[in-house]
């Protein structure tokens, strides 16, 4: 067995299924330092083994700009687009401005698949686990006395505003939680009908 | 149908120099970039090109023939014809509206 963190971790993966998502939890409770030496051999490791060939480096760089597309366009688009960049490096026009077009692209083409109400749904993904600190962990001091206040904004208003804060900071949060849900799930619909039809199958 | 090249914003321009460019006959990517760098003195990036030709391609104003190794043509659908027609067309009587004014504007100063 190598011992490539990543690797070690996938064999144990396809081994015991979801029972490595606690163990790997339990490792890097008890184990971090262990884990960010392991982890910082494999990078050595990996860079030290890197093929530095002009076609490799080219290679490589093309197959991190596909990355950024989405799978389902990658699937019809990227071999064609992945020619083309490869033509682009070798003919000398794979500056920067290669990569920014391209990111500027992949990012609309995921905003285009996903529609307003992705983008929404993504942005309450990502931005609820504000509120819901804001609202449960001063929710849950104020419960037991606690006295620490920490970067909990509720807990530094005066008393008689801390529960109507702690109360909009969780119904924030939920309202958030809710737009996601049903964006995604508007999403996914117009999603499976974009799968259905050409030219995205 | 004056409107479906309008509708695809800021991908308008490309996309009408994509198809002008398959107005000629099908062709792939790296023969598109090069014939309209030849006939527009623009070169299009490789990421702004498959985007624009995705749009077109998802829009039914183009379609992608049968691919040739890693290199796929695309062809002018008809719809797609008459889409560019109609955008040109504009772009014509912008262009007439705009050289008049300039010319009359010239000839009074």
């Amino acid at each position: 067995m190598t011992g490539d963190y990543f690797a070690v971790w996938t064999k144990l993966g396809e081994r015991w299924g979801w029972r490595v998502v606690p163990l790997g939890l339990l490792f890097w409770v008890v184990l971090w330092p262990v884990g960010t030496v392991w982890l910082l051999v494999t990078a050595l490791q990996r860079y030290l083994a890197l093929d530095r060939s002009s076609e490799a480096r080219t290679e490589r760089r093309v197959a991190r700009l596909l990355s950024l597309y989405p799978g389902d366009w990658r699937a019809r688009y990227g071999d064609e687009l992945a020619e083309l960049l490869r033509e682009a490096i070798r003919d000398g026009r794979g500056g920067p401005g290669l990569t920014i077009n391209v990111v500027r692209e992949s990012a609309a083409t995921h905003t285009s698949i996903l529609g307003r109400r992705g983008v929404v749904a993504v942005a309450c993904c990502s931005l609820a686990w504000l509120p819901i600190a804001q609202g449960f962990v001063p929710l849950a001091i104020k419960l037991t006395h606690g006295t620490s206040r920490a970067w909990f904004l509720a807990l530094y208003l005066p008393s008689a505003y801390q529960w109507p804060v702690i109360a909009a900071m969780i119904a924030v949060a939920t309202l958030m939680l809710a737009v996601a849900v049903r964006a995604t799930v508007v999403c996914n619909r117009r999603r499976q009908s974009f799968e259905i039809s050409e030219p995205w199958s | 149908m004056e409107n479906e090249l309008g509708a695809l914003g800021r991908y308008a321009g490309p996309a009408t120099l994509i198809m002008s460019s398959l107005a000629g006959g099908p062709k792939h990517g790296y023969a598109l970039i090069n014939d309209i760098e030849a006939f527009a003195g623009q070169r299009l990036r490789p990421g702004t090109l498959y985007g624009a030709l995705a749009r077109l391609e998802q829009g039914g104003l183009i379609e992608g023939l049968e691919a040739d190794g890693r290199r796929r043509p695309y062809r002018l659908t008809e719809s797609g014809a008459g889409a560019l027609q109609a955008q040109l067309a504009s772009q014509r009587h912008v262009a007439d509206v705009g050289l008049r004014r300039l010319s009359d504007g010239l000839a009074t100063s």
